[in-house]
């Protein structure tokens, strides 16, 4: 009896959803809105698009932005190693000049041997100095070799930029009396 | 599917389409503008390089006829004699003292120009006699 009575109630559902179906697949006109498959495609679609357009877009100005910062970066970087030669040559134009008496020697002996040459306030300029409206310092004036001298400047922290310093490294002729042969050994260091 | 929707949607694309492509403009000639300096520094740094392998190639006089002032003024002469890149101009001074040479690098675009001092008694070029540093 149960058994029927299942079967009765599986008939009937069947019916049922028979009835259901035709009525939906009976006309295109009986879908309902929100079942279309093609409704409301076009606004996400749009969205979309655009979301990818802008985010492309920003990205690639994001890169030129970045490329712009370098170039001024790598131009600052530029301008401080031409105040460092140049700070450099004034340096050693002096010390090959009045100041003669201290170009072989190094630096921390200056002021017990250098006053044939030069006072204590010519001394402190020389450690001191300016060129080209930047301010330097002389950090370190020392041989290295038979006949060369190590020399490390350093250039003042200016408008955000770190401060700078470069070695050079200069070749004593005629027996230490003349400086010659300037040249740049590192102009990149930046003082951490 | 309706008619305002297609408008809303076309409408959209269309605004950040047109947003897109100024922002691609924008960008497009900041990286023209920027390769253009890049090129106009390397060019400097060649110009200046000249310069000081110029210099660096020059005799060597003996001591007693070693005047700085005057050996500036042979090299600044040297050096006036030196092709420019194009893009580039140069200009030449001298210290107060005309004991260092100034050679400047003015090239359009790039902002400030690049100036650098040479000591001719720093390369051995000739023996300072004064003491005042007036660059």
């Amino acid at each position: 009896m149960a058994v029927r009575r299942q079967w009765f109630r599986q008939q009937r559902f069947r019916q049922q959803w028979f009835r259901q179906g035709s009525g939906r697949r009976g006309s295109v006109a009986g879908w309902g809105r929100a079942e279309r498959p093609a409704d409301g495609f076009a606004l996400p679609l749009a969205l979309g698009a655009s979301l990818v357009l802008m985010l492309s877009s920003l990205s690639l100005q994001t890169s030129a932005l970045q490329s712009v910062v370098q170039s001024g970066t790598a131009l600052r970087q530029r301008r401080a190693e031409d105040r460092l030669a140049s700070a450099a040559h004034q340096l050693v134009g002096e010390l090959s000049g009045t100041y003669g008496c201290l170009l072989a020697l190094p630096l921390a002996a200056w002021p017990q041997q250098g006053g044939v040459c030069s006072d204590q306030a010519s001394q402190g300029r020389l450690r001191r100095n300016a060129v080209l409206g930047s301010s330097y310092r002389l950090l370190a004036w020392a041989p290295s070799g038979l006949d060369r001298m190590d020399l490390v400047l350093e250039l003042d922290a200016v408008e955000r930029q770190p401060p700078r310093r470069g070695r050079f490294s200069v070749r004593l002729l005629e027996g230490g009396h003349r400086a010659g042969d300037l040249q740049e050994l590192g102009l990149r260091g930046v003082v951490p | 599917m309706n008619l305002l929707e297609v408008v809303v949607a076309s409408a959209l694309f269309a605004g950040s389409a047109c947003g897109s492509a100024q922002i691609c403009a924008l960008a497009t000639a900041s990286v023209a503008q920027d390769e253009h300096d890049q090129q106009l520094l390397e060019r400097s740094d060649a110009a200046l390089a000249v310069v000081e392998a110029t210099l660096r190639q020059q005799p060597r006089p003996p001591l007693p006829q070693a005047n700085c002032p005057l050996e500036t003024q042979r090299l600044a002469a040297v050096v006036g004699l030196l092709p420019v890149p194009a893009g580039l101009s140069r200009r030449l001074g001298q210290s107060e003292a005309g004991t260092q040479l100034l050679v400047t690098v003015v090239a359009a675009g790039l902002g400030e120009p690049r100036t650098r001092l040479y000591s001719p008694a720093a390369l051995g070029l000739c023996r300072r006699e004064v003491t005042r540093a007036t660059a």
